[in-house]
Formats: C-alpha cells, structure tokens, sequence
C-alpha cells in the first residue's frame, strides 16, 4: 500500500521534530563562528580546541575509567544473576525478577538522591569510587533482563543434552550456555557502557567535588553559556552513545551461533 | 562413569513399581517392567500417557516421586544424569549451535576425560557408523534434519551407553526419510548390541521396530510383550484400538464357549473360552472375509450375512464397510475384490482370528 501525502507529512513532521534539534547541534559544532548563529564556514576548531582543554581531557580519562569499569564489573554481576534466575528454582524468585525492573522505571533522581543518602549514611566518601558503584547498580538490571531474554530463547533440551553427555553445572554453563549466549551478554555490557557513559543526574549527585565525567563538565561549560566547543563535545558523546547502541542491537538480533 | 563389571546375565533395566507425580497429576502410575540387553524396546502411547516423563526418569532428567530403576543391577535413584550410563537421543535433537558436528560427538567422551587420540578415533568411528563423516567440520546449523538425526544419534551413542532412549526421534522427518531411518535404526542398534528405548505414538513404528513392545496409557503399562504377541492377543479393547484400527463389539459369552453379538450372531473362537457373561470381541479388518452371497463355500466359519454399506480405495487394499445386522464390521480386502455398495454378502472370520476381551472394566473411553 502507498502512503498518502497526508501519511508523508506528518512522518516528515515528526522526524524533524526529533532529530532538528541534534542535527542543529552536530552543524553548529562545525561551525566556524563563536556566537553567530549563522553558518561561517567547516571548521574542525572546536573539537581541536577540545583535545587541547585539560579539564575535558580530565573528565574524558575520568568517564572512561568510571564507565568501563562499572561496565565490567555489572556486566559479570548481571550474568550471574540472569543465570541465577534462569537455572534455579527457589523461593522468592519471583520477587527478585519483579524487582529487577525497579531500578529501570524508577525516575534517576530518585536513584540519585537514594544513593546519596545512602553513601553518607555508610561513610562512603564521594568520589570515583561512589560513580562506579552508583553506575553498577543501575546497570546491573539492563543486563540481567537482556541475558535473560537471550536464555529464554535458549531450548532447555540443549541444556539437557550436555548434563546428559556427562557435563556437571559448571561444564555445562562454561562449555555450551556462555558461548551460546555470549552475544547477549556482549549487547548487555554494550548498553550498561551507553547508559554509563551519558549519565548524568545520578553521577551528579553521587560524584562530590572532584570527580567530574563528560556530561557534567557540559553541564559545567553550560552554565558560561553554550558555546561551540559545547556542542562538539556533546556530538562526540552522542557519537559515542550511538555506536555502541547500535552494535548492541546488531548483537541482539543475531540469532544464534551458527550465522556467526 | 560406572567402572566397566563382567557382563551379567540379568535385565539392563529394570522398572519396579516406578512413580511419578506433579502435584496431583500422576504423570507414570506405578510400572514394573524389565528389559533385557540388546533390547529394541518401543513405548507406544498417544500424547500424555506418561512416555515423555519415563524417559526423563530413565535419563535422570526427573527423580522418581517412589519406585526404584535399576541400570544392570544398580539404583539410578539419586545419581544425575552426568554420572549415568545412559544416552538419550532428543526429540529436537538439541545439537550444540556452536560446535562443528565433529565437537558435538566429541563432547561426551571429553567431559569424561576420555583421551584425545582416543576420542578422535571414537568420533570418526561413530559418524562413519551413521554415515555423516564427511559433514564433520559443518554446524548443526547447515544440517538437514535427516542429517542432524543422524549427528544426534552419532552423539549419544559414541559414548557407549548401557542404554539409549530415543524420544520420538522420528516424528520430525518426513515418511519417506523416516521409513528409511527406520531400517537405520534397526541396523544400528543390531550392530552396536546397545538396548534402545525408543518412545513413540506411531504404531507402525513400534511394531516394525520393537523385540519388546510396551503400550502406555495414562501413566501405566497396559501391555508388555513381542510385537506379534500384542498385535494377536492385545488385553484390552484400549490396546486394539491403539494398534491399528480394529472391530471391537460387545457381546455375551455364552456357557457352550461361544460368544453372541448384540444382533444375535453366534461366534466361535479358538482360544480358551471366556467366563460366561459381557465381553468384548475384536477382529482384525485384515482377517474378515467377505464373499458374495452365493458363492461364498459354506465351509467357512462364523459365517454372518450382511449388506456392504460403502467400499472405499485407500491404496494398496480395499476399505469395506458391511452392515451384519446390529453392527458395522470394517474389512481390509485386497486390490482386486470387487464388491459393489449395497451388495448382499457372506462375512466369515476364522475361529482363531476372533480375539475375545474383558468387557470394560478398564476401558474409560
């Protein structure tokens, strides 16, 4: 069926009302003007200009140390519960996977401000330290719900068949689940590293004085005003944000071993 | 693994007063049974007659609720399915995706530390035995099912199990491969001497396959007992039924030994005769004679007249449907019978063909 012209519009009109605005950023960060709002000509000066501030270079080092590290570590933590739940019938099971999903629809000021409370209220001094274990707790849910759907795709024969052929648990999961869930767990730790590295709100208030990652040195530059260097900085974590979706997507929908 | 014992004379498995429930289903209903070694043993049943779940005890896949299994005069109660020595071949085959079929049959004897050169020599072996080996260094994933049956099979028993379960291996593949994995089958259990297990609801199956022939029914065996002997003699009205279409009719044992219809005709079987009072009479299609009036031999026994309802050509024989007054017999006739609808006929049946069954006492249908 063709769309009508009515259909193409209003398609039209809502891709622009999503994307005008990035796409009005991405531009002014090539933008050879300092505060024209008007086109000056191509330039790769703001993001030079970036590479040559020690405060980004600082907070770059500092959100790739927070978020591979809180990715690693909730990326094995995530496996292990979405193994967990996948394999073992116990009590309150049930609860555990309901749970899962608070930290996902909870609002990230709400998060924020709780871990906050509670890092004071265990002496945790804030720093980068308190970022990474605020990151892994929020993280740990997207990739435990994405490892389980990946195990819920899985027959349960196959399983069988390895205990069957003389695998114990541990053989079992090392030789035949983990390689077969394995671009699961690689798309999980993807998006736990997305959400990591363009969080801003929880590291806000998790990150006291010191620490600062990406999208609180923006915040920071923001408030002396948007300025282009502003803008190549927030293309370049937009850049970063949507490869690693992207991948993890591509990951997702690989159904199983044998395409590979 | 089990430490290799001198061979014994008694059963490879034993089944004694086997149970097992969900809750309050009895999904298997107290069995007792023994198979011996080199069996070609089928379960038949239909869907939800506890099959499935007897083989998951065997396989250690399900703990029985009571009972005992006995694997060559040992307990299997308690022992996982990683320390028995009993293979199973998967309905959906469950290959692993991401190993080459060579690393599938190899899996077996590597998580039990079998060494290398040896399980190299094992796992060609094996695929040459099913005649897969050149598909070796290919993915279950580029395998037709026919193929993966095969590598399923390669897998279970290059382990060298006491016992094989089969579930349904067949039911995937498509009648002519599956005719033809049939006669594989046979060909390799006789050349391995491993007692197979093989669950299926295809009667012909079972009776093509089986040296021992076990029909379940809601948990229970009904009947135990060589192809031949099941088919000929089943116990009940539910066996002949489930083994191939039957006639089964009422009627009243009689203290001379014969047995009467509902419409008042007077049979004679050879068997031992029935205790005067209700039963149930089988006859085979295949065993009911059906004759013109007139030119039917008079020497004939249990001699019925009737009316031919309908004639009906299902390929290799003829389908004929005949009224004897009070009931509706069905006859298997050879191609070229030629009887029209609404001919009048002589039906006969052989005294040794009529098969006399309990009334139904354990006939819930």
């Amino acid at each position: 069926m063709k769309a009508g012209w009515s259909a193409r519009a209003t398609l039209l009109a809502v891709l622009a009302f999503l994307y005008a605005p990035v796409l009005v950023l991405v531009l002014y960060s090539f933008n050879d003007a300092r505060f024209s709002a008007t086109w000056q000509g191509f330039t790769f000066g703001w993001y030079q200009r970036l590479l040559e501030s020690p405060e980004t270079a600082a907070a770059l080092r500092s959100t790739l140390v927070v978020s591979l590290s809180a990715t690693a570590l909730a990326t094995v933590l995530g496996t292990l519960l979405a193994l967990g739940l996948h394999l073992r019938r116990f009590r309150g099971r049930a609860t555990i996977e309901l749970l899962l999903y608070l930290p996902v629809v909870a609002p990230d000021i709400v998060m924020g401000v709780a871990l906050l409370a509670f890092y004071v209220a265990v002496h945790l001094p804030l720093g980068r330290l308190s970022i990474i274990l605020a990151h892994v707790s929020f993280q740990i849910p997207f990739v435990a719900l994405i490892v389980k759907a990946r195990l819920q795709d899985f027959p349960a024969e196959v399983i069988e068949a390895a205990r069957d052929l003389g695998a114990d648990e541990g053989a079992m999961i090392r030789h035949v689940l983990l390689p077969i869930i394995r671009p699961g767990i690689l798309a999980g730790a993807l998006i736990a590293l997305a959400l990591s590295v363009d969080d801003f709100l929880i590291t806000y208030f998790t990150a006291g004085a010191g620490a600062s990652t990406l999208p609180i040195r923006i915040y920071s530059m923001v408030k002396r005003g948007v300025t282009p260097d502003i803008n190549a900085l927030s293309t370049l974590l937009l850049a970063a944000t949507l490869i690693l979706i992207v991948a993890a997507l591509k990951l997702q929908k690989r159904p199983n071993p044998e395409s590979m | 693994m089990l430490p290799s014992m001198p061979p014994r004379d008694g059963p490879i498995l034993a089944l004694n007063d086997l149970r097992k429930s969900f809750g309050d289903t009895k999904a298997v209903a107290g069995v007792t049974a023994s198979f011996g070694r080199g069996e070609y043993v089928c379960v038949l049943g239909p869907s939800g007659c506890g099959k499935t779940t007897l083989l998951r005890l065997i396989a250690g896949f399900e703990q029985p609720t009571s009972g005992d299994i006995e694997l060559d005069g040992r307990s299997l109660v308690g022992v996982p399915p990683e320390r028995r020595d009993v293979n199973v071949v998967f309905q959906s085959y469950a290959l692993f995706p991401h190993l080459s079929v060579r690393e599938n049959v190899a899996f077996g004897p590597r998580m039990k530390g079998v060494p290398a050169s040896e399980i190299d020599q094992r796992v060609t072996t094996t695929l040459q035995m099913v005649r897969v080996l050149e598909l070796a260094d290919r993915r279950p994933g580029q395998l037709s099912g026919g193929q993966q049956q095969r590598v399923a099979l390669a897998r279970a028993l290059v382990n060298r199990p006491k016992v094989l379960v089969l579930d349904e291996p067949l039911s995937a593949l498509d009648r002519s491969l599956r005719l033809a994995m049939q006669d594989e089958l046979r060909a390799v259990q006789r050349r391995t001497g491993v007692t197979f297990i093989h669950i299926t609801h295809d009667q012909s199956e079972a009776l093509t396959l089986a040296d021992q022939l076990v029909v379940m029914r809601a948990g229970r065996f009904e009947q135990v007992g060589s192809p031949a002997e099941v088919y000929e003699h089943p116990r009940n009205r539910f066996v002949a039924d489930f083994l191939g279409s039957s006639n089964v009719l009422e009627a009243t044992a009689d203290a001379d030994g014969t047995v009467r219809l509902a419409g008042g005709v007077r049979l004679r079987a050879a068997g031992p005769a029935a205790a005067p009072g209700a039963v149930l009479v089988s006859l085979r299609p295949e065993c009911v004679r059906v004759e013109r009036e007139g030119e039917a031999s008079s020497s004939r026994e249990n001699q019925m007249a009737g009316q031919v309802i309908r004639v009906s050509n299902t390929g290799p024989l003829t389908e004929c449907r005949v009224d004897v007054g009070g009931a509706t017999l069905v006859a298997h006739l050879p191609q070229r019978a030629n009887i029209a609808e609404g001919e009048r006929v002589v039906v006969s049946v052989p005294a040794e063909d009529v098969v006399l069954l309990p009334a139904d006492a354990t006939d819930a249908q």
